[in-house]
């Protein structure tokens, strides 16, 4: 992407902030964003037109009382008003805080208290929305307790004269994104624009020898995967971008091949369960005269990348011309603006298998036919770095699994007002990624998260969120319950698994009440989850001080040793049903 | 324009295109419930009636919506609108 599309070098300022990227691309005269809409069809709009429209959201933000810092939230479909209030608040020095439309059919009142907490933790004063979000965030207001307001943008504001646009530093700060999964503790991540525009760099500098073409990508615009991995490199070049809106994909996953077909996509990434998505979905005669060839860069990145999905998705998609080098797993994390490592754009991807038992018992990978297939996430990219650390801080060496530090030039200047928070994770340059894995052959493997958390479908969820749904349920003995997620064998995705402590409910069988589990969690959190297993009480492994260790409990389960003691009448079933592994992984269905 | 009966039964054909259903789907099938719907689904479900219906199901429509009958009810009054817009 094109290398040649950039202004000559003489009359190019170096670029030091998101709005002289897009001052720069706007003076190109090349690329800008296409939408798709649900019947295909596309608006574009050139780098210089949405230039123009930030500089009318500009103005009407001003005269609203945006000041340069002022952190503001947005709440937007992929839709050209994202664009007009991110590069409008940009343009007005302000810190746009991109933040998730409400959810449909139902569950809101999570929706909203989670968006509160976010915009309370971000200190934003204002949230800027589309006409039709908006109305479902009054009661987003209302847990402002006064301050917070919200300024519904609809449609392109008039011009209005006012003050210049602001000119802010390399070092200020550009916008804020949320640590995947912080719904229980919104966990603001303050990036720089000089850390934005590092990671920027070092994306393009990556795929640019690709020869010209565009990208494509249906991932929301506050994801950071889809902002700081698809508009701003895009933004960069002066390249064009394509932009299909997230809830399209998920309806119709054909839209996105044939999207990328249609407008030569060379670059679109997606987290692993998307390309899972599509070898369910997707129907041969929904493809016809689709030509995938020019997708090059098919990044596979955001949550546990499973070698089957992406050997199923080259053989499955082959036909449509697919290349197997394509699909390229990635690794990264909003603390490092997005990504870290990357694998090898010229080869298919590479997975060793290695001994589990090894790996679980002395964290030593080693390389075993028949072991567990990992997948390389590759490299660090030129100027990042990763180091492998044991518990103490001490570097490990290759093929010992540690804790995963990263360091690179776009950091994250810390958490936003939690100081100690910042200082747990960042230490001397080197940030804490709360991963685990091992570094062989020089490339990275992941084998889990260090900290307990759900991540399914590319989000992560703090396991308390589906423990606590299950407070004071029948049958069910309060805080006597962990979630964890985990890739069961030739899966296609993350599972969550749940345990739960049972206590005497008259009338309740332990089917009855993993069913009434279930329904609760769905409910309560909006996540369905694939296994219920219901326990006796004491089972679950504890601290000294009485937490559930819920790694502990997973191995245990992942070894058959979860065990409930034998009783009568059910428990016996039960047990029955624990030690076959396929009886139970329909448990609770 | 469709009447009830018509978009229970479009409902239905969407319920096993979308989500694999292969259950009955009736106007009292629970949409979180039944259907298992999280938050993925329930997307991909919604979007997917707003395309085949070639109705927008508004916010202030989904407050309340708890079965397929209310959810058909919804379909029926927009795809009004629509037709008299």
């Amino acid at each position: 992407m094109p290398a040649e599309t950039r202004m000559p070098a003489e009359t190019r300022m170096p670029a030091e902030t998101l709005a002289d990227l897009l001052a720069g691309a706007a003076a190109a005269g090349s690329g800008g964003l296409r939408f798709v809409g649900r019947d295909e069809e596309a608006t574009f709009l050139g780098w210089d037109e949405v230039r123009r429209r930030a500089e009318r959201a500009r103005s009407w933000l001003v005269a609203r009382g945006v000041r340069p810092g002022d952190r503001v939230g947005t709440v937007f479909r992929t839709a050209p008003g994202f664009f007009d209030a991110f590069f409008g608040l940009l343009a007005a020095g302000a810190v746009p805080v991109p933040l998730y439309p409400p959810v449909r059919l139902g569950r809101l009142g999570e929706y909203h208290r989670r968006t509160a907490a976010m915009l309370a933790a971000a200190g934003a004063r204002l949230l800027v929305a589309e006409p039709l979000a908006a109305r479902l965030l009054g009661e987003v207001v209302a847990l402002g307790r006064g301050a917070l307001e919200l300024a519904v943008l609809d449609g392109l504001p008039q011009p209005a004269a006012g003050s210049p646009p602001a000119a802010p530093a390399a070092d200020d700060l550009a916008l804020v994104q949320f640590s995947s999964g912080t719904t229980v503790e919104p966990k603001p991540v303050a990036l720089s624009h000089r850390a934005i525009l590092a990671q920027v760099a070092a994306l393009n500098r990556h795929w640019r020898h690709v020869p010209g073409a565009s990208g494509v990508s249906w991932l929301p615009l506050y994801h950071d995967m889809g902002l700081i991995g698809c508009v701003f490199p895009a933004l960069d070049v002066a390249a064009e971008l394509t932009l299909i809106p997230p809830e399209l994909f998920v309806a119709r996953p054909a839209l996105w091949l044939r999207t990328l077909s249609r407008y030569r996509g060379m670059v679109s990434p997606a987290p692993n369960f998307a390309y899972g998505l599509c070898l369910e979905k997707i129907a041969d005669d929904e493809l016809e005269g689709v030509d995938l060839s020019s997708w090059r860069v098919a990044l596979n990145g955001a949550e546990t990348v499973s070698a089957e999905v992406m050997r199923r998705f080259n053989r499955r998609f082959a036909p449509w011309g697919l290349e197997p080098r394509a699909l390229t797993p990635v690794y990264g994390l909003s603390e490092a603006s997005l990504a870290v490592t990357f694998s090898d754009l010229d080869r298919p991807f590479t997975s060793e298998r290695f001994d589990a038992e090894a790996l679980a018992t002395s964290g030593r990978a080693l390389p075993a036919p028949g072991g567990t297939e990992l997948v390389s996430v590759g490299r660090p990219l030129p100027g990042f770095a990763v180091e492998i650390r044991d518990a103490a801080g001490a570097a490990l060496p290759a093929a010992h699994a540690g804790r995963v530090w990263v360091r690179g030039p776009s950091l994250m200047s810390g958490y936003l007002g939690l100081p100690d928070a910042t200082r747990e994770v960042l230490v001397d340059g080197w940030l804490d990624t709360g991963d685990t894995g091992f570094l062989y052959a020089e490339e990275l493997y992941l084998t889990g998260r260090a900290k307990d958390v759900l991540i399914l479908r590319g989000r992560n969820h703090p396991p308390e969120e589906v423990e606590r749904a299950l407070d004071g349920l029948a049958g069910v003995r309060t805080g006597c319950a962990a979630a964890v997620s985990y890739r069961p064998p030739e899966a296609a995705s993350d599972a969550l698994l749940v345990f739960v402590e049972s206590r005497p409910a008259p009338g309740l069988g332990p089917a009855a009440l993993a069913a009434a589990c279930r329904r609760r969690i769905l409910a309560a959190t909006g996540l369905a989850a694939d296994r219920v297993l219901v326990l006796a009480p004491g089972t679950l492994p504890r601290t000294s001080s009485g937490k559930i260790r819920r790694r502990e409990a997973l191995r245990r389960f992942l070894d058959g040793e979860l065990d409930p003691p034998r009783r009568v009448g059910w428990w016996r079933l039960l047990w029955a049903m624990i030690r076959s592994r396929r009886a139970l992984a329909r448990a609770g269905e | 324009m469709r009447t009830r009966p018509q978009i229970l039964a479009e409902i239905q054909a969407i319920a096993a295109a979308t989500l694999g259903w292969r259950g009955e789907v009736s106007a009292a099938t629970r949409l979180v419930e039944d259907l298992e719907l999280d938050s993925l689904r329930a997307l991909a479900f919604v979007v997917e009636i707003e395309n085949r219906l070639r109705v927008r199901i508004q916010p202030e429509d989904e407050t309340g919506l708890a079965t397929v009958g209310d959810l058909a009810a919804v379909v029926e009054l927009r795809q009004r609108e629509h037709d008299a817009g």
